[in-house]
C-alpha cells in the first residue's frame, strides 16, 4: 500500500491555527480587502497586514533557520518582496499561503547559502554538537527543556531543506497538507512523502543522536561524526 | 514478535510514519494499523519509537511563541528608502479620540435599555400606589410622621418616612412585618454600644441607643 496516495479518501486536515494579532476577524476575505486598500495607496491597510502576519511568518522562518535574528530578517524581506508586488496579488489565493510561500522559499535558500559557507569552511560539512560535560551538575528540568529544544533543531537542521520545510509546516505550524502544498509549491502526494520520509530521517537521526550522547554520559565520549545531510540527494 | 517476511508487517511499518501524525492517515488505513500493532509485538515497538521521536519534535511547539515583535518599523523604513512610501507616517486617528469613540459607542448601545428601564420603573410606581388605593402623590410632600425618642424629643420614624412613603409602599409592608427578635437571640449591645428595642421606629425592630 502507497501511504503517499491513499487509496481511500484523504482525511480531513485539521484547520489552521491562525491568531490574528489585532483582534479582528482574520481570513481571507478580511485580507483581501486590506490588500486591496493597500493597492489603493492604504498605508495603514498594509500596516495593519504586517501586524497580523509577522508573528506566524518569523516562526516559520525561525524553525527553520534556528536564528531568531536571522528569522525578523527573512520575515523582514518577505513582507518588502509582498508590498513590491502586491499589485499582482491573486485573489483566488490566500495571503498567508503566499506569504508563507515567500517565507518558506527565503529560508531555504538561506539554509542553502549556510550550507554551502559551512563546507568551504569546515573539513566535516557541519558543526559538531557540543555534548555535555559529565562532571557537571545536573541541569534544572527547565535547563534540560532548554538543551533538547537545542537537540531537537539541531535534528531538523540536519535534514535536507525540503524536508525540513514540510516538517516544520506540518508538525511545528499544524498546517494541513494541501495548504502545505501550495506553500511549498508542491503536489499533495509530494508534501505527504516528505512528511513521510522526513519524520522517518528525523526519527533516525535523532535516535542516533541519543545513542552517541547516551555512550558520552556513560563515560565512552567520543565526538558526534557528522553525517551527509539526511535526504539531501532525494 | 515481527515477522519481516509478513507482507502486513511490512505494510503497516510503511504506514507507522503517517500514523503517528494528527490525522494523517485515513480512517481504513488507521484502524488497519491499530489493528495489527494491538497482535504484533515488533511493529507495536517500532510505532512507540517513532510516537517518542515525533514527541520530541512536536514539543518545540512550546518554544515557538515569539516575543515583542514590530516589524513595521524596519520595513516602513525600507520602503521609505526605496521610495515606494512616503517619508512621514500615514496620520492616524488619535488613540485617546479613539478611546472616546468607543466609549460613546458602548453607552448609547445601552441607551434603548436604559429608556424602557425608566419607563417600566415610573409605570410601576404609579400602578403600586392605585393598588394601595392611595391618593395621588400631591405636589408638596407629607410631613413625615415623629416617634418619640429615648431623650424625650421626636425623631423621624424612618429614613423612608415622609413623602418618600407614599412613593415606596413596600417600605410600609415592609416595616409592618417586622417582627423583634425573640427573647433570648437579641443581642443586647454591637460593639459596646447598648441596644434597645424600638419596634414601631424602625423597620427591622432595633435600634442602637441614642440613635436619632
Amino acid at each position: 500500500m502507497d501511504p503517499y496516495s491513499p487509496a481511500e479518501p484523504e482525511p480531513p486536515d485539521p484547520p489552521a491555527a491562525e491568531t490574528p494579532e489585532d483582534g479582528r476577524p482574520s481570513g481571507d476575505d478580511s485580507d483581501h480587502h486590506l490588500i486591496r486598500a493597500a493597492q489603493g495607496g492604504d498605508e495603514r491597510a498594509f500596516e495593519a497586514l504586517v501586524r497580523r502576519h509577522q508573528q506566524r511568518a518569523v516562526r516559520i522562518a525561525r524553525n527553520l533557520v534556528g536564528s531568531e535574528e536571522d528569522a525578523r530578517d527573512l520575515a523582514q524581506e518577505a513582507f518588502l518582496r509582498v508590498f513590491r508586488s502586491l499589485e499582482r496579488f491573486d485573489f483566488q489565493h490566500a495571503f498567508a499561503t503566499w506569504l508563507h510561500r515567500i517565507v518558506t522559499n527565503l529560508a531555504i535558500d538561506h539554509l542553502r547559502r549556510r550550507r554551502l559557507a559551512f563546507s568551504t569552511t569546515t573539513e566535516d560539512g557541519g558543526p559538531d554538537v557540543e555534548l555535555p560535560d559529565p562532571d557537571a551538575p545536573a541541569p534544572s528540568r527547565r535547563l534540560e527543556a532548554v538543551e533538547t529544544a537545542r537537540r531537537v533543531r539541531e535534528t531538523i537542521a540536519s535534514l535536507a531543506p525540503h524536508f525540513q520545510a514540510v516538517l516544520v509546516l506540518r508538525e511545528l505550524e499544524n498546517l494541513p497538507c494541501t495548504e502545505i502544498a501550495r506553500i511549498v509549491g508542491a503536489t499533495h502526494v509530494t508534501v505527504r512523502w516528505r512528511l513521510h520520509r522526513g519524520r522517518k530521517l528525523f526519527q533516525e537521526e535523532w535516535e542516533r543522536r541519543e545513542r552517541l550522547e547516551a555512550g558520552a554520559n556513560s563515560g565512552a565520549a567520543r565526538p558526534v561524526q557528522p553525517v551527509r545531510k539526511a535526504g539531501e540527494a532525494e | 514478535m515481527k515477522h519481516p517476511n509478513d507482507p502486513l508487517c511490512t505494510q503497516v511499518e510503511n504506514l507507522i510514519p503517517l500514523y503517528v501524525g494528527e490525522g494523517d492517515l485515513g480512517p481504513q488505513q488507521s484502524a488497519l494499523v491499530r489493528e495489527h500493532l494491538a497482535s504484533c509485538a515488533g511493529c507495536a515497538e517500532s510505532a512507540e519509537a517513532a510516537v517518542r521521536a515525533r514527541s520530541a519534535l512536536v514539543a518545540l511547539r512550546d518554544w515557538s511563541a515569539s516575543h515583542e515583535l514590530d516589524l513595521w518599523k524596519p520595513i516602513r523604513a525600507a520602503l521609505a528608502s526605496e521610495g515606494r512610501l512616503g517619508r512621514q507616517s500615514a496620520p492616524v486617528r488619535s488613540t485617546a479620540s479613539k478611546a472616546t469613540w468607543r466609549r460613546t459607542a458602548a453607552l448609547a448601545r445601552w441607551l434603548p435599555a436604559a429608556a424602557a428601564a425608566a419607563a417600566l420603573f415610573a409605570f410601576a410606581l404609579v400602578m403600586g400606589d392605585r393598588q394601595e388605593g392611595a391618593a395621588p402623590i400631591p405636589a408638596a410632600p407629607i410631613p413625615a410622621p415623629r416617634v418619640a425618642s429615648g431623650d424625650g424629643g421626636e425623631a423621624p420614624a424612618s429614613p423612608f418616612a415622609g413623602g418618600l412613603r407614599r412613593a415606596f409602599p413596600w417600605e410600609e409592608r415592609l416595616r409592618d412585618s417586622a417582627q423583634p427578635f425573640p427573647a433570648g437571640f437579641a443581642p443586647e449591645a454591637v460593639h459596646g454600644v447598648p441596644l434597645r428595642a424600638t419596634p414601631a421606629a424602625t423597620p427591622v425592630g432595633w435600634s442602637l441607643a441614642g440613635q436619632r
